[in-house]
C-alpha cells in the first residue's frame, strides 16, 4: 500500500516537473535572437516585411506571448507538438522516426558502462593499492579525458579503416535490404563502436563511484559483525557489500541516463548516426521552435522517466527509503 | 576436558605500523580466561582492550596490524596460526562476538531474520524452516517484542537497546562457549545498559558461558565482573578477582583509575546557597515542537515535543545539570537558551529582558553573554584554523583589537591549564581532553556570564573527564560563571551541579538540589535513572535502602 503511494506520489510529481520544463523551454527559446520568420525569409531570398508578417500570421508568431503560451500548453497536454516550420511535418512523427535509433544508442552506451565500470570498480576496490588497481583507474580516467569524437575518430580508424571489423557510420548497411535476423546483426555491428565510444566516456565515472563506495561499505561495522558471524566471504561480498555499495551507483546511474539521450549529439555527428541528438542540432540552427521545442520536453521526458524507474528500484533495494519519503 | 581455562591468552603482542606513536597495540600480554567467567578487560581508548579481543576474534584489520608474537591457545588449538577457513567456522559457532555501535553493527537493508538466520546457514543448518524457528526462539529468548513481525523488519525500525539485543541474538545462536563483548553498552542509555547487562548475565549464567567483556566502565566492571584485567598502554598492568581488584586495587594507574570515579561519585559537594542571589536565566513555559512531513506529497505530520512547557530558573553563579536520557530534549533546550534554534512559544529571560524574540545588535549582545561548550572535541573545533585563530576570531567579531583579543587568548590558555605554545598550533595537534580545554576557552574568551555545556565531557575517558570538570568546577568558583550543565551521565552531573534538573520526553519530571535528587528523589523516572547507575552498590550512591535492596534483588 505505501509501496503504491509513493508511485503515485512520484507520477504526479513527474506531472508539474513536465509543466514546469514545457514553460520554461517555451520562453528559453524565445531568447535568441531571431524567428523562424527570419530564417525562411531568408533562405527565400525574399527578406520582404510583407512574406515575413505572413509566415509570423500562419503560425501564430505575431499573437502576444501569453497567447502563444496558452495555446502551446494546451496542445503539448494532447501531445500535439505543431509542425516543423521547417520541414512542414508533425514534430512529433520526426522525433518518432529518429529516437528508437538514439534510445538503442543511448541504452548500449549505457549498459556497457554499468556494468564494465561496476566490475572494474569493484575488482579495483578489492585489489586496492595494487598495480590492477592502478591500472583500471588510469585506463578509466585516459578514456574519460580524451575528447568524445576524438575517441570516435580513432576507434573508427583502427577498427573499420586499419582493420575492417566492423562498420565505421550509420544504423544500418544502405541498401543492404536485410530483413529478420540478419539485420538485427546488421544493426549490431553497426552499433559496437558508437555504444562503446560514448560508454567508455562514463566508464571511468562508474568505476571511481563503486570503488570508492565498496571500500567505504566494506569498512563498516556491519561488515565487522558479518565476518564475526563467520560468514563466508562470497556471501559478504554480495549481501553485505556490494547491496549497500550498489545504492549511490544506482542514484548515479538515474541521473545520468537521461543525461545520455540529450548527450549523444556529438557521437551521432561523428558516427552518422540517424538520431535525436542530430536532429535537435540542426533544429537550434534553423531556429525551428516547435521542433526544438518538442525535442526538448521529449528528451526531458525521457530523463524524468528514467528518474521515476530509478527511484522505484532504489524503494525496492533501500527499505529505509520508505520513512524518509 | 582439560582443567585449565578454555582460553589462554600468552605473551601475546600485536605489532602497529611503522610511525605509529608506539610499536606495539598489545604488548605481551597473558591472561586467561576461565570457563562459566566474566573477565572484563578495563582501560582507557588506546589501551589495547579492543585490539586484544579483535586478536582473539582473528578479526585484525591487516595489513595493518598483526600478530608479532606469543599465542592464542583456545582448547587445545593455537589460534593466531589458524588457517582462515578454519578460523570461520569457529567465529559464530564457539566464540562469538558483539560491539559498541548497536546503530552501525546491523547490515541496514537486510531483514533482521536474515542477519540471525545467515550466521545458522553459514555454520551448516540447511533447513529454512528450523533456520526459521530458532531465529523466532532467539529473539523471544533476548525478550524482544513480537519475534514473528521482528523477523521481516530492517534495523532502522529498531531503537539502539533493541538492535544490540538482535545483536546478541545472532551471537548467540550456535551457542557458542565464549562470547566477547566489545565495549556492548557504551552507546545506550543508562536504564537500556542495565538492560543489556542483566540480559549477559543472564544468559551466561544459563548457558555457561564464558565471557570477555572489554569496557571503560569501572561501574559497569562492579556490576558484571568475575575476575578484572586493567590495561595501559597495550600493556596488561593488573589482574584478578573483581573484588579485589575494585577495593583494593594495587597498581598506581588502577588506583588512579578507579579514584576517577570514585571521586565522581562522592563529588556531591555542598550545594552553595543560591537562594539570595538574582536569577540570570529564567525559562518559563518555553516549547519547541519538531515537524516533519512524510507520506503523500508529505501530506502526513509528525510531530514531536522535544521541549514542552519547561521552566527553570538558573541563579547567577550557579550551576544546573540538565540529566535526561538520549531523545529527553534536553540539548534541544540547550539550543533554545543559546537561541541556535527559535523556540515556539513561552518566555525565555535573561537579567530580567526577553530575549526569546531578540534580532540583531541585541541578539548579537546575548551571544557574548551566553555561550556554549559542544560535546564533541573533535568536530567542535575548526581543523583548518590554528587555536590562536579560534580564540580570537569571536572577540574581534565583537570590536576588541587583535592586540587585546591575543593577549586574552594566552591568559585563557593558561587558564585552562594549557601551554601557551598552544596559540600557533592546530587542534588536530591536541588530545580530546586538551581540546575540550579550547573549547572551554574558547567559550569563555567573551567573558559570558553563562555557558552552555552540552555533554562537555562524554566524549573523555574517565580520568580526562576528572580533570575537566575539575577545570569547570574551578573556573566557575574564580569567575562567577553560571552553568546549564547538560549530560546523560548522573555520576558526572553529581560532581559539579548544585541543582540537577531531571528531563524526559521534553518535560522536566523533576527538579532539585544534588543532596535532594541522589538522597531523596521524588519521581519514579528518577529513581529508575539512580537504579541503573552501573556499580552503584560498589560505589555506595542512590537512595534508600529500599532501592538498594530492589537492585540487587532484580541483578
Amino acid at each position: 500500500m505505501r509501496q503504491l503511494e509513493f508511485v503515485v506520489a512520484r507520477l504526479l510529481k513527474v506531472v508539474l516537473v513536465m509543466f514546469g520544463i514545457v514553460v520554461l523551454n517555451f520562453f528559453l527559446v524565445r531568447l535568441a535572437p531571431g524567428d523562424p520568420a527570419t530564417v525562411l525569409a531568408g533562405e527565400a531570398g525574399a527578406v520582404d516585411p510583407q512574406f515575413m508578417s505572413e509566415v509570423r500570421a500562419r503560425y501564430g508568431l505575431d499573437r502576444p506571448i501569453h497567447e502563444q503560451l496558452a495555446i502551446y500548453v494546451r496542445r503539448v497536454a494532447t501531445l500535439d507538438f505543431g509542425e516543423s516550420y521547417r520541414i512542414q511535418r508533425p514534430a512529433m512523427d520526426l522525433i518518432a522516426e529518429r529516437l528508437p535509433a538514439t534510445l538503442l544508442l543511448s541504452l548500449s552506451a549505457f549498459v556497457f558502462a554499468m556494468a564494465a565500470g561496476v566490475a572494474l570498480g569493484v575488482l579495483a576496490a578489492r585489489r586496492v593499492g595494487r598495480w590492477q588497481d592502478m591500472a583500471i583507474s588510469v585506463t578509466a580516467l585516459v578514456f574519460f579525458a580524451m575528447p568524445l569524437f576524438w575517441v570516435g575518430l580513432m576507434a573508427i580508424l583502427l577498427f573499420s579503416v586499419q582493420l575492417g571489423w566492423l562498420p565505421a557510420y550509420g544504423l544500418e548497411t544502405v541498401g543492404g535490404g536485410f530483413s529478420g535476423l540478419r539485420r538485427a546483426f546488421d544493426i549490431a555491428a553497426h552499433l559496437v563502436l558508437p555504444a562503446t565510444t560514448l560508454g567508455l566516456f562514463y566508464v571511468a565515472i562508474y568505476v571511481r563511484m563503486t570503488r570508492a563506495s565498496v571500500l567505504e561499505v566494506s569498512r563498516l561495522d556491519f561488515v565487522r559483525t558479518a565476518r564475526a558471524k563467520g560468514i563466508r566471504e562470497p556471501r559478504i561480498w554480495r549481501r553485505h557489500i556490494l547491496k549497500n555499495a550498489l545504492l549511490p551507483v544506482i542514484t548515479l546511474a538515474s541521473l545520468q541516463a537521461g543525461s545520455l539521450v540529450g548527450g549523444a549529439v556529438v557521437t551521432e555527428t561523428v558516427f552518422a548516426w540517424p538520431g535525436v541528438g542530430r536532429l535537435a542540432f540542426e533544429a537550434l540552427g534553423q531556429r525551428d521552435y516547435n521542433l526544438l521545442l518538442a525535442i526538448f520536453a521529449v528528451t526531458s521526458a525521457v530523463v524524468l522517466l528514467f528518474n521515476l524507474v530509478a527511484d522505484i528500484v532504489y524503494s525496492l533495494v533501500d527499505p529505509r527509503i520508505e520513512a524518509r519519503a | 576436558m582439560s582443567a585449565g581455562p578454555l582460553l589462554n591468552i600468552e605473551d601475546l603482542s600485536v605489532a602497529l605500523p611503522e610511525g605509529a606513536d608506539r610499536r606495539f597495540a598489545v604488548q605481551g600480554v597473558s591472561l586467561p580466561l576461565g570457563r562459566r567467567e566474566v573477565l572484563c578487560v578495563v582501560g582507557e581508548s588506546g589501551s589495547g582492550k579492543s585490539v586484544l579481543a579483535n586478536t582473539v576474534m582473528g578479526l585484525l584489520p591487516a595489513p595493518a596490524l598483526r600478530v608479532a608474537g606469543g599465542r592464542i591457545m583456545f582448547d587445545g588449538q593455537e589460534l593466531t596460526r589458524l588457517p582462515e577457513e578454519s578460523y570461520r567456522e569457529l567465529r559464530g559457532r564457539r566464540i562469538s562476538m558483539i560491539f559498541q555501535e548497536p546503530m552501525t553493527a546491523l547490515n541496514p537493508v537486510l531483514t533482521i531474520g536474515e542477519q540471525i538466520e545467515e550466521v545458522l546457514a553459514a555454520h551448516g543448518m540447511a533447513d529454512r524452516r528450523t533456520r526459521r524457528e530458532r531465529a523466532l526462539e532467539l529473539l523471544a529468548a533476548m525478550h524482544l517484542p513480537d519475534p514473528p513481525s521482528l523477523l521481516g523488519a530492517y534495523p532502522f525500525r529498531l531503537s539502539g537497546g533493541q538492535r544490540q539485543r538482535v545483536m546478541i541474538a545472532a551471537a548467540l545462536a550456535l551457542e557458542p562457549e565464549i562470547l566477547i563483548a566489545d565495549e556492548p553498552t557504551t552507546a545506550l542509555d543508562v536504564t537500556t545498559q542495565k538492560q543489556i547487562l542483566r540480559l549477559i548475565r543472564e544468559i551466561q549464567e544459563r548457558r555457561r558461558l564464558s565471557v570477555l567483556f572489554i569496557t571503560h566502565d569501572f561501574g559497569v566492571v562492579a556490576d558484571i565482573a568475575d575476575k578484572v584485567a586493567v590495561m595501559q598502554h597495550g600493556s596488561l598492568v593488573e589482574y584478578g578477582v573483581a573484588a579485589k581488584v575494585l577495593d583494593a586495587p594495587e597498581h598506581p594507574y588502577t588506583q588512579r583509575l578507579i579514584a576517577a570515579v570514585r571521586r565522581l561519585e562522592d563529588g556531591a559537594e555542598d550545594a552553595r546557597p543560591v537562594a539570595a542571589a538574582e536569577p540570570l536565566l529564567e525559562i518559563k513555559g518555553l516549547r519547541k515542537t519538531y515537524r516533519s512531513a512524510s507520506g503523500f506529497f508529505g501530506l502526513r505530520k509528525r510531530e514531536v515535543r522535544a521541549v514542552d512547557d519547561v521552566t527553570l530558573t538558573i541563579h547567577q553563579g550557579e550551576t544546573v545539570g540538565l540529566v535526561g536520557e538520549s531523545g529527553s530534549g534536553k540539548t534541544t533546550l540547550g539550543q533554545l537558551v543559546v537561541r541556535l534554534l527559535p523556540a515556539d512559544g513561552g518566555e525565555l529571560a535573561f537579567r530580567g529582558q526577553e530575549i526569546r524574540t531578540a534580532r540583531g545588535a541585541r541578539l548579537l549582545g546575548l551571544r557574548k553573554s551566553i555561550q556554549m561548550v559542544f560535546q564533541d572535541p573533535f568536530a567542535s573545533l575548526n581543523p583548518r584554523h590554528r587555536v590562536g585563530r579560534i580564540l580570537t576570531e569571536t572577540p574581534i567579531r565583537h570590536g576588541v583589537t587583535p592586540a587585546q583579543a591575543a593577549t586574552r587568548a594566552r591568559e585563557l590558555l593558561h587558564l585552562v591549564g594549557l601551554d601557551v605554545g598552544a596559540y600557533d598550533r592546530f587542534p588536530h595537534e591536541f588530545s580530546g581532553g586538551q581540546r575540550q580545554r579550547i573549547a572551554i576557552a574558547r567559550a569563555l574568551a567573551l567573558d559570558p556570564e553563562l555557558v552552555v555545556a552540552d555533554e562537555p565531557v562524554s566524549a573523555l575517558d574517565v580520568s580526562v573527564q576528572a580533570q575537566v570538570l575539575e577545570l569547570l568546577a574551578d573556573l566557575r568558583r574564580r569567575l562567577n560563571l553560571s552553568m546549564l550543565f547538560i549530560t546523560h551521565d548522573l555520576r558526572v552531573a553529581s560532581r559539579i551541579c548544585d541543582r540537577i534538573a531531571v528531563m524526559r520526553g521534553g518535560v522536566i519530571v523533576e527538579i532539585g538540589s544534588t543532596r535532594q535528587i541522589f538522597g531523596d528523589p521524588q519521581h519514579e523516572y528518577t529513581r529508575g535513572l539512580l537504579d541503573s547507575i552501573p556499580g552503584r552498590s560498589w560505589l555506595g550512591i542512590g537512595g534508600g535502602a529500599p532501592v538498594a535492596d530492589r537492585a540487587t534483588m532484580t541483578l
